[in-house]
């Protein structure tokens, strides 16, 4: 394995034919562009609250960016590509953000590539930071990348939005925790910003995903063990909830 | 000035006013009327319905007739606000305001009786600033909220005496906190105030008096009356409880006898736990006599307030006369025709139930009367150990709450208003409340730092500098700011809700968010007595239409459930301890002694099934249960101390367990007993002793338990709203928008990994010690416990008293395992990724460490 990524912890897994690396720290490296692919920063959305009146406590940008900068050191990437919500909203991107985002993206050995996302649109981005617009989607044979989700014939699509996290339960416990969800034609990737909140996502027969437990991935899927489908019991989790 | 002691101590003319009415006074009224005229403050804690609010009210009454005639013309009245009248429900401030009102109008006097509260308009209000009345009824948040005017001090300088009702229900909560808070600022403007309390079936009648007074006030008086009003519990019998008696539930089984018992000529109450039991109640008599339909009623805290006036309206007037309702109707609104109080369930509290029999026979001297039905066969054990607790007068406790720092982060904003504060001055005030007498300089410090610039993490956002210096005062830093406090000043926080609304038609009341977001359009439920189908969710509001088909669907509101009380649980103890020490064929220390309440005969099939598959517990005993189920190993522990304490044990004895042998546990509380589950087995029996009961480093595991749990999470939720860390209202009716929807267990989780020293969070993880968890109470649990025999029995089956904890589990988990473990035991037992509609695929796992 590839010393970075095991360093970071991270698992290399086959799409469409293509090798890419799944990194705990809620990024896709792709190695054979030297691609490093993230989604949903949602920078300045702490400053949003803050200006209606909650009171989010300093840090979770700042704690993004390390995480970015850390994959960059270790990777250097080609490109940073951005799936979407870069930005959380115009009123939240003050001269504090706009600072930090700037100085980490300078770092960068080229601009970012931006895939608009659905909180990007209304915004005019400052000037300052390195970015190039790659408009609504951008293709990358085998690849096509977009913000929100949806399928095409020719290629499989990456994609954000959905902050996906996957529930575990059993009649003793149960966790929530951010994943990467892949089904045939799509791949969805965690939210990069901590400060979010997820779509709970389902875990389909072709589906494969890998949730996020403390600073590693495991996989969740049904995998190749289609074979003893059959014989299962249905327990049905949630079906014997009583009502008092 | 002499005074012989049979003369009256009111104004001539109020006194002939009072005996024109008919009524005679009685001496505690006299006596309160005295105690004003000496100038002191106090207490009057009689029976509910006895005359308290003319004990109270006529004393300050009294005062400005005297002023008014010594004034000479009767057309000058004295100018502004003489006496404030806070009631904790502003459903009844009509009521109180018409019995004010009432000797004002017969002698013709020039004062203005008005109310205030979250229902006046705001041309009342305005009208209501330029001229403020003479008697003002309000409840604690309209009262804060006048607290924020610019001429608060002008307009309360006059006052000459405050009254709050029901001060029992407001002690020991934070609406109690902001009262005191609030006290101590009025007694700024007016040092000669006088305040008197009203309550009724309080334990430390002087804990609370001084809670009214404040710190520095002399001692107050104590007017009680020895007014006998005796109270019967009786109970409906279920005719056998032995179809399943190992489960004990009775369902709706007793609704039969319930009928039999109803009777539309004589007007009832019939209290239920929950807003989901009432509307279950509701349906199954409708169902079963429809011909009451005109007299029958339902009222609970999510109708339509509007409903909820014209069923307390027609139930005073005799129209309606058969009322199923939850605590909403517990207060306030005397019905004087109230024949009968019915309780379904457990009361799971003594002074509630002594509450709710005093709405019958409400007269002086009268038997009051509460006929309970229980819905599970435990249930008659507490009900026999409720009428135990009442005849030798045990009830609760209800102590002041100790400096809940999130309240004081709200003061300090809300004193900032007009003129502002010398915050030196405002520490000595605040501490002159009880609640806060014992606050330290640093914690006081840490609030207004917090409230002036946004603490250690705001430093840099003027958006959470709610607090400037002015020539060294601190004043609200700017309008905006200003009116979003003022939108959400109190201290009452509740789950998002929804409003419910008939597609044609008008609102029927609200639910809770999380009911609605379960419903898919064509699902059928039952709300406010109706069925009704889900049509929409549109503008948070969701639109319905009577449904045509049936449903026994009900909401399943969160949070409504009670506690057992510490003087009911010890009730029950002491009843079971007598039924253990006594053999079904009547041998046994008691049984030569007077005869077994009927409850416990009904309960015998129960009694001896969990005696034969099982044991009883003894005074001394704790009885601990082990089972083996195809959901893996489980243990019953029944200290029978009520579900807060027990929160508090089961998580501290995961945490203690999972110590010594790493595992996840799912926990089940009730109010008898906790379980703990492994998924796997787990050495229990080994393990269990009395040595983990310890109350050694009982805070540090406490607060470990805590932070792995839910607990801290869902306490910071209410902390964080109080503070002002997430307002709830906006100016200009702005709903929080999409980009704002700030989960606070989302913000719990932000706070905790980047500002974890944060006092409120601190305090959340006190509040859940000591208040969900009442931590001294539970100190006292783990000492009886520890020094109890463990009386530890494996039986074949679940028992009676495990049977509840199994079916009601509630998925809170308590893990000291790693998330990987957990994942692979959780995937590896083939469990699924839960989802919440369709079944998901079973799932492996696969290692790629």
């Amino acid at each position: 394995m590839n010393p970075p990524i095991r360093a970071l912890r991270g698992i290399h897994i086959e799409l469409q034919g293509e090798r890419v690396a799944l990194l705990p720290q809620r990024a896709i490296w792709w190695p054979r562009m030297k691609w490093l692919i993230v989604a949903d920063l949602h920078a300045g959305k702490s400053e949003v609250y803050r200006q209606h009146g909650v009171a989010v406590p300093d840090g979770v940008l700042q704690e993004m960016l390390r995480r970015l900068s850390q994959m960059c050191e270790a990777l250097a990437p080609e490109r940073l590509v951005i799936l979407g919500d870069l930005v959380h909203h115009a009123d939240g991107i003050d001269g504090a953000v706009r600072q930090a985002i700037g100085d980490c993206f300078s770092t960068l050995s080229r601009p970012a590539l931006l895939v608009r996302g659905n909180h990007d649109t209304s915004v005019a981005l400052p000037s300052t930071w390195p970015i190039d617009d790659a408009g609504d989607a951008l293709e990358e044979p085998p690849f096509r990348f977009t913000h929100q989700p949806s399928v095409t014939r020719h290629c499989y699509t990456l994609a954000g939005h959905l902050h996906p996290t996957l529930s575990l339960a059993s009649t003793t416990d149960l966790l929530r925790l951010p994943c990467f969800h892949f089904g045939p034609r799509l791949g969805v990737l965690p939210a990069f910003s901590r400060f979010s909140r997820g779509v709970p996502m389902q875990v389909g027969l072709a589906d494969r995903a890998y949730v996020i437990a403390d600073g590693e991935l495991i996989e969740i899927g049904e995998g190749d063990s289609g074979a003893d489908r059959s014989s299962l019991p249905a327990d049905e989790p949630g079906s014997k909830e009583p009502h008092a | 000035m002499t005074r012989h002691p049979d003369e009256s101590p009111l104004p001539r003319e109020l006194a002939s006013w009072f005996a024109g009415e008919g009524w005679q006074p009685y001496s505690f009224q006299t006596e309160a009327w005295r105690r004003w005229n000496e100038g002191r403050s106090g207490l009057i804690h009689v029976p509910t319905g006895a005359g308290k609010t003319y004990a109270a009210y006529l004393g300050p009454l009294g005062d400005c007739v005297r002023s008014i005639a010594e004034g000479g013309s009767d057309t000058s009245p004295p100018d502004g606000l003489a006496i404030l009248y806070i009631t904790p429900l502003r459903a009844v401030s009509r009521d109180i305001e018409k019995a004010l009102r009432r000797p004002v109008e017969a002698l013709g006097l020039p004062l203005r009786v008005e109310s205030r509260t979250g229902d006046t308009s705001t041309s009342v209000r305005a009208r209501q600033r330029k001229r403020p009345p003479h008697v003002l009824i309000t409840t604690p948040e309209s009262l804060t909220l006048m607290l924020t005017q610019d001429d608060a001090p002008e307009l309360f300088k006059g006052v000459r005496g405050v009254i709050i009702d029901e001060w029992h229900e407001l002690l020991s909560s934070k609406r109690g906190v902001q009262v005191e808070l609030a006290l101590a600022r009025l007694r700024q403007f007016t040092p000669t105030l006088r305040t008197w309390a009203l309550s009724a079936t309080l334990r430390d009648v002087h804990a609370a008096a001084r809670a009214a007074v404040g710190v520095d006030s002399p001692e107050p008086a104590i007017v009680t009356a020895s007014i006998n009003r005796p109270i019967v519990v009786s109970s409906l019998l279920p005719t056998s409880v032995d179809r399943f008696p190992w489960a004990g539930h009775l369902g709706m089984s007793m609704l039969e006898p319930l009928l039999a018992f109803l009777d539309p000529a004589r007007s009832t109450l019939i209290f239920t736990n929950t807003r989901s039991q009432a509307e279950r109640w509701f349906q199954a008599i409708l169902n079963a006599r429809p011909e009451w339909a005109e007299r029958l009623a339902l009222h609970h805290g999510s109708i339509d307030r509007d409903v909820r006036e014209r069923v307390e309206a027609q139930l005073k007037s005799g129209a309606t006369t058969l009322a199923v309702c939850t605590s909403s109707l517990d207060l306030g609104v005397d019905f004087a025709p109230v024949a009968r109080v019915v309780q379904i369930g457990s009361p799971k509290g003594i002074a509630r139930l002594i509450q709710r029999a005093g709405r019958s026979g409400h007269r002086p001297g009268a038997t009051c009367e509460v006929v309970c039905v229980p819905t599970h066969a435990l249930e008659l054990i507490e009900i026999a150990a409720a009428r135990e607790a009442i005849a030798a007068g045990r009830i609760e406790e209800r102590p002041s709450l100790q400096r809940p720092l999130d309240a004081l982060v709200q003061h300090l904003v809300t004193c900032g208003f007009g003129e502002g504060y010398d915050p030196e001055r405002l520490f000595d005030e605040v501490r002159s409340t009880i609640a806060y007498r014992s606050l330290t300089r640093e914690e006081f410090g840490w609030c207004l730092e917090l409230v002036e610039h946004g603490g250690a993490t705001l430093k840099a956002y003027p958006e959470h500098h709610r607090i400037m210096r002015r020539e060294g005062r601190c004043v609200v830093s700017s309008r905006r700011l200003a009116a979003i406090h003022r939108l959400n000043i109190g201290t009452i926080t509740s789950d998002a809700t929804i409003a419910i609304r008939l597609v044609r038609g008008g609102v029927l009341g609200s639910i809770e968010e999380s009911f609605i977001g379960k419903l898919h359009a064509g699902d059928t439920f039952v709300f406010a007595g109706r069925l009704l189908e889900f049509v929409r969710l549109r503008d948070a509001t969701a639109f319905v239409k009577p449904a045509t088909k049936r449903t026994t669907f009900t909401p399943h509101w969160a949070g409504a459930r009670f506690p057992l009380s510490t003087a009911l649980s010890a009730a029950m103890r002491e009843v079971l301890d007598r039924v253990a020490r006594n053999t079904p064929e009547g041998e046994g220390p008691d049984a030569a002694e007077a005869e077994v309440a009927p409850e416990l005969i009904a309960a015998r099939p129960v009694i001896e099934t969990q005696r034969a598959l099982s044991a009883l517990p003894t005074r001394d005993e704790t009885l601990v249960e082990f089972l083996t189920s195809e959901d893996g190993s489980h243990c019953f522990i029944y200290p029978f101390d009520g579900r807060l304490v027990h929160e508090g044990l089961a998580a501290l004895l995961a945490r203690r367990l999972g110590r010594i042998h790493p595992a996840s546990f799912a926990l089940s509380i009730n109010d008898y007993g906790i379980e703990l589950l492994s998924a796997e087995p787990f050495p229990f029996e080994e393990l269990l002793t009395v040595e983990l009961f310890s109350s050694e480093r009982l805070l540090e595991d406490l607060l470990e338990a805590i932070n792995l749990g839910e607990l801290a999470r869902r306490q910071f939720r209410e902390v964080a709203r109080v503070a002002g860390l997430v307002p709830q209202k906006y100016p200009g009716g702005e709903r929080s928008t999409r980009q704002l929807q700030a989960g606070a267990s989302l913000l719990y989780e932000v706070f905790n990994e980047f500002d974890p020293d944060n006092l409120l969070l601190v305090q959340a993880r006190r509040e859940v010690l000591e208040r969900q968890c009442e931590d001294s109470r539970l100190a006292r649990t783990l000492e009886r416990l520890r020094t109890s025999t463990l009386r530890m029995v494996r039986p074949s089956r679940a028992t009676p008293l495990a049977f509840p904890l199994v079916v009601d589990r509630l998925g809170t988990t308590l893990s000291t395992e790693s998330l990987r473990t957990r994942i692979a035991r959780m995937v590896g037992e083939s469990v699924v990724p839960r989802s919440d509609s369709a079944p998901a695929a079973r799932s492996r796992i696969r290692s790629h460490a």
